[in-house]
Order: structure tokens, then C-alpha cells, then sequence
């Protein structure tokens, strides 16, 4: 009954008319950035973070969260239609959605897409409903040695997890905990690697950073070439997939929601990975594993589905642990604190206004966004049609824009345009960004919890041994750094790697 | 400190390797330039935005990248920096209430 009241909460406060305007704003311009191809959700949301400043936190979260799921939507229909993923996510729905749509049936290629999507979007939004709860109290036991050691360990995931070198994943993550420990030292007070800059004293700012490494550097690299884009504009008709596209589809994108949900509560960017491991598994699967590759429907319906609930399932840390496991959630982090919302195991009980109007906004979200991407379809296919030489100034404008509403100070900015052309160079040599901006959000944080826990100890690095759920977390983040220099796993970790070959995120 | 030693020495570590042949820097022989020019525009919007006011500036800045990236037609260039000066303005300055600097022009 608890739940029923929880829910009834939620929905009493997302049923104001603002909230349900934030709602529908953030569903749109998700869609949005996901169909416009070098312009992800990540820079979305930071995009429009300074600009959430006078609304309450609630409409905040909610618009942001939807820009997230909303983006997911939005890459499928340029997957099909174009060849070109809209974002990371959807770069495994260009193999068959494609295909499909050449075939003439981008219709019930983008249909299955979106109701895949909404599927598995309502499946994770239920396992985050259930799931979170429990967990923020089993949390509620940890102490600063646990939450050093579950850092750590999320960092290293994500290391392990670099789609490229290890190596160079380790590096990006060092130097973005390097750069967290730029400003004020939160125990003592001094000034450190500030230069005497006023603004550095509150540390690198999270938004130029993000801006400058997604949303500047990705359009200089586009800026390099001019793509040609050819829409597939033979007309989109008979969205509505039939029985057999249904029957073929159904358990791909049951299957899909499951594995992108639990993907999505581990650190990396889960929604690519979540499609990757659901295509894989639905070619395994098959009957007919030969034809994947050639427009079969469930080479789109499981792999957007597995996007779709990896969404919901990476909001899990967030909302009980106060951890982010990606860029995006990084980002919502950084929107918690500037709104005075602490994060952590504490928040659902009390914010339980926040967490469950959130919750809320996602069922009602998806319904929304299905009636978006299909009947308006065609408006997006229209988007699709602006061309990049247009449209390249004004996301740089917003960028611009963006970065110096939030202090009036041109140091950010010239501070964006500098980390613009480190993630431009950083990509040209195969870097990550996502290591760099996980470490550069969980340093300080990090680092906060090391001291107290040594202060705690008195200054034993023991303590992080002696503390049962510490010691775990420690062992495991041993044991991923290890393991690539053991044969076979790291053998398969290549598999994996070349799987995901050609991946940016 | 100790951190940043370590990249370093991982930077050193990793440029002896010899790592498989990559695509050549740039994609196009002209790249350099629009890559380099757009950093250049960014840099001067930051640098002009104050003096000159958002408006005009973003006017400018939207002219300059439309004419010279990818070379567009005059009319096209200036339908498109004229339209985004205006809506950035309204949506920013009015609809957004953002403090954006006015310049010596007031607008």
C-alpha cells in the first residue's frame, strides 16, 4: 500500500500543469538531439542546465530526465532514415533498421522502434520503482571507507569498459581526477592549482568542461568534412508493424529491456553497451542468424528496447547512492547539487516529492514520446532535412551561450573553448571522454571520502580492508584491472572490443 | 602530484608502442583551415561578446561561420545570421531572462 501512496504522491505532483509542460519540453528537445545527428543528450542536458535555475527542482529533474529518454527515441528515427546514428546508442539500429528501410519498410521499422522503446521504457521505469527503494536503505549502512571503495570501483568499471586501450582509459580517468582536485581543498581551505583565478577556486566547472569535451569538440569534428546525408525519404507509411513483425519482435525486446535495465545500473555509458549485448544476443538466438544484417525486424526492436531500459536503470545509483554512472547522470548529479538537493541514500525518503514525481514523469514521458515519434514522424524527418552548414553555428551559439549564463564570466568560456580543443584533439588519438568526465564529477567527492575515512582510522589505509563491504568492492576493483593480463579474459575482453569497434561516445 | 607523474609516465609508455597504423590526421587537405577557423571565431564571440552586445555579436558570429565553413550563398548567410540574432535574443534575453551584456548598441 505504501507504493500505492508513494504513487499517488508522484502523480499529484507531476499533474500540475507546469510540471507536465517541463515534461513534455524535455521529451521534445530529447527527440530533438537525438535526431539531429552530433548533438547528444549529454550536451543537451548541459546545455539547458543553467536555464533550469528559477524553476523548482522538481520541473528541473523532470525536464532534464526527459531529454535523456526522449534522446534515445529520437536516434532511432535517423538510424533508419539516414544511416547515421543520432547518437551512440543507436549506432547497432543502422545495421538493420537501414537495411529495413531501403527495403521500403522504414515504416514498421521506426513503429517497432518506438513501441520497442516504450515497452522497455515502462519495464525499467517499474524496476526502478521497485528496485531503488530497497536499495537506498541497504546504503543507508555505508560510511566514507564504503563509498571511497564503490567510487573507485565505479571508475574502474568504466575504465574496463573503454571500447578502446585500457591504458588510455586509466589516463583519461587520472587526469579528470587530477583536474577535480583544482579549487578549494574542502577539509583545510587552500587555494590549490588555482592560479590565482577567482573561478577556479570552486574547482573546474562541470559545464564548460562537458560542453567544451561533447558539444564544441564534436561539432569541430564534424566541421572537418562535409557529410552528405541521404535521407531515405521514399514516404514513411504503414508505421504500424504487423502480426508477424510482432510475433518476431516481442521476446527480442522483452529480452532486451531486462538486459539493458541491469546494464544500466553498472558504470558505462549503458545504453551504447546495452544494444551492442542485445543485438548480439538476438543473433545468437535466431533462428536465422545469417540474415541479421539485412533488415530484420528484430535487429531493431531488441537492441532500441535494451537503450530504452538502460536509461531507467542508470538512474538507479543516482537516486541511492548519489553516484553518477555516466556522463548524462553525471550531469543530472550536477543539477541535484546546484539546486541545494543533497544526493545519496537520503534522497528518496526525503525528497520522496522529487524521486516519485521523477518516477512519474517517465510512464507518462514514454506515453508522450510514442505519440511524438509517430505520428509526427514526417516533422522529424523535416528536422533531419536542415542542413549542417546552418545548423553548426547555432549549436555553437547555444554552447556559447550556455556556458556564460551561469557565472557572466568569460573565464568559462574561454575555459569551455579550451576543453573544446583537448576532446577534439583527445578523440583524433582514440581517448575516451567518458573516464574524464566521470572522474572530473566523482574526484572531489572521492577524495572527500578518502579523508574522513583516514580521519576516521587515524590515518591506517587499513580501514578500507577492514570494512567488510569496502574490502569487496576493493577485491573487484583489483580483479577487472588485473584481469586483461589473464589470457583468456582478456582475449575476450578483445572480442568485445572489436565489437564495438569504431564506437564514440 | 603523484598522479600526474603517473600520466606522464604513461604518456612516454604509450608513445613507444607502436600502435596500428591510424587515418591521416585530417580527413580533407582543407580541414585544417575550417577546423582552425571556427576555433578562431569561437575564441573572438568570447572575447567581442561584451564590448559589442549579444545581439550583434551573435549576428556576426552566425555570418562568419555560415559564409566561410562551408561557403553559402549572401543572401542565405545573412537571412540566417539576421533570424538567429533575433530569436536568440527573444529567447534568450526575454522568454530565458538571461543577463546577457548589451554592448554600446543598448539592444
Amino acid at each position: 500500500m505504501d507504493l500505492l501512496n508513494h504513487i499517488a504522491l508522484g502523480a499529484q505532483i507531476l499533474f500540475t500543469p507546469i510540471n507536465l509542460f517541463f515534461c513534455f519540453i524535455g521529451v521534445l528537445m530529447g527527440t530533438l538531439v537525438g535526431v539531429l545527428p552530433g548533438l547528444g543528450p549529454t550536451a543537451a542536458i548541459a546545455l539547458l542546465l543553467p536555464n533550469t535555475f528559477h524553476v523548482s527542482p522538481v520541473s528541473a529533474i523532470i525536464m532534464l530526465a526527459g531529454i535523456y529518454y526522449g534522446a534515445m527515441y529520437g536516434g532511432s528515427t535517423t538510424s533508419i532514415l539516414v544511416n547515421i546514428p543520432g547518437e551512440a546508442a543507436s549506432v547497432i539500429t543502422t545495421l538493420d533498421g537501414y537495411q529495413m528501410a531501403l527495403k521500403g519498410r522504414a515504416g514498421p521499422a521506426l513503429g517497432i522502434a518506438a513501441f520497442g522503446s516504450f515497452i522497455a521504457g515502462t519495464i525499467s521505469v517499474i524496476g526502478l520503482m521497485l528496485v531503488a527503494p530497497p536499495l537506498a536503505k541497504f546504503a543507508l549502512a555505508f560510511g566514507p571507507p564504503e563509498y571511497f571503495s564503490l567510487m573507485l570501483m565505479g571508475i574502474v568499471v568504466l575504465i574496463y569498459l573503454a571500447s578502446g586501450s585500457i591504458l588510455k582509459a586509466l589516463m583519461m580517468a587520472v587526469f579528470g581526477l587530477l583536474l577535480g582536485t583544482i579549487g578549494m581543498d574542502a577539509i583545510s581551505g587552500t587555494q590549490r592549482l588555482t592560479f590565482g583565478l577567482l573561478e577556479l577556486s570552486d574547482g573546474v566547472g562541470l559545464i564548460p568542461a562537458i560542453m567544451g569535451l561533447f558539444g564544441v569538440a564534436e561539432v569541430i569534428h564534424n566541421v572537418e568534412e562535409a557529410i552528405r546525408r541521404e535521407v531515405v525519404t521514399s514516404k514513411v507509411k504503414n508505421l504500424l508493424p504487423n502480426l508477424q513483425d510482432w510475433r518476431d519482435s516481442f521476446w527480442p525486446i522483452i529480452r532486451g529491456s531486462v538486459l539493458g535495465f541491469f546494464i544500466g545500473i553498472l558504470p558505462g555509458p549503458a545504453p551504447v553497451i546495452s544494444a551492442f549485448s542485445s543485438y548480439a544476443i538476438e543473433k545468437k538466438l535466431s533462428k536465422h542468424p545469417e540474415k541479421f544484417g539485412t533488415g530484420v525486424i528484430e535487429g531493431v526492436a531488441g537492441p532500441e528496447a535494451a537503450n530504452n531500459a538502460a536509461t531507467g536503470g542508470a538512474f538507479i545509483p543516482l537516486f541511492t547512492l548519489g553516484i553518477p554512472s555516466n556522463s548524462v547522470i553525471a550531469i543530472l548529479l550536477g543539477a541535484f547539487m546546484i539546486h541545494g538537493i543533497q544526493p545519496g541514500p537520503m534522497l528518496i525518503s526525503k525528497h520522496a516529492d522529487l524521486f516519485w514525481g521523477t518516477i512519474m514523469s517517465m510512464y507518462l514521458g514514454n506515453a508522450m514520446l510514442l505519440i511524438l515519434n509517430l505520428p509526427l514522424i514526417g516533422l522529424w524527418v523535416k528536422v533531419l532535412k536542415v542542413p549542417y552548414p546552418i545548423l553548426f553555428p547555432l549549436i555553437l551559439l547555444f554552447c556559447l551561450v550556455g556556458v556564460f549564463s551561469l557565472n557572466y564570466s568569460q573565464v568559462e568560456v574561454a575555459l569551455m573553448i579550451g576543453f573544446g580543443v583537448f576532446g577534439y584533439l583527445a578523440r583524433k588519438f582514440q581517448f575516451e571522454m567518458a573516464p574524464l568526465v566521470l572522474a572530473l564529477v566523482i574526484g572531489p567527492m572521492m577524495e572527500n571520502n578518502l579523508r574522513l575515512s583516514l580521519i576516521i582510522s587515524q590515518g591506517s589505509p587499513w580501514i578500507f580492508i577492514e570494512h567488510p563491504i569496502s574490502a569487496t568492492f576493493i577485491f573487484i576493483s583489483l580483479a577487472l584491472l588485473i584481469s586483461p593480463w589473464i589470457p583468456w579474459i582478456g582475449r575476450r575482453r578483445k572480442k568485445l572490443q572489436e565489437k564495438v569497434e569504431g564506437e564514440q561516445i | 602530484m603523484t598522479m600526474a607523474i603517473m600520466s606522464a609516465a604513461l604518456l612516454i609508455g604509450n608513445l613507444k608502442r607502436k600502435g596500428p597504423a591510424r587515418p591521416s590526421f585530417f580527413p580533407q587537405s582543407d580541414s585544417w583551415k575550417r577546423v582552425f577557423l571556427t576555433f578562431l571565431s569561437l575564441i573572438a564571440y568570447n572575447l567581442l561578446l561584451n564590448p559589442l552586445g549579444f545581439a550583434l555579436t551573435t549576428f556576426l558570429f552566425v555570418m562568419f561561420l555560415v559564409r566561410f565553413i562551408f561557403p553559402q550563398s549572401w543572401v542565405r548567410t545573412l537571412m540566417v545570421a539576421v533570424l538567429s540574432a533575433i530569436f536568440a535574443r527573444l529567447l534568450f534575453i526575454n522568454f530565458l531572462e538571461t543577463q546577457l551584456p548589451k554592448g554600446f548598441l543598448g539592444f
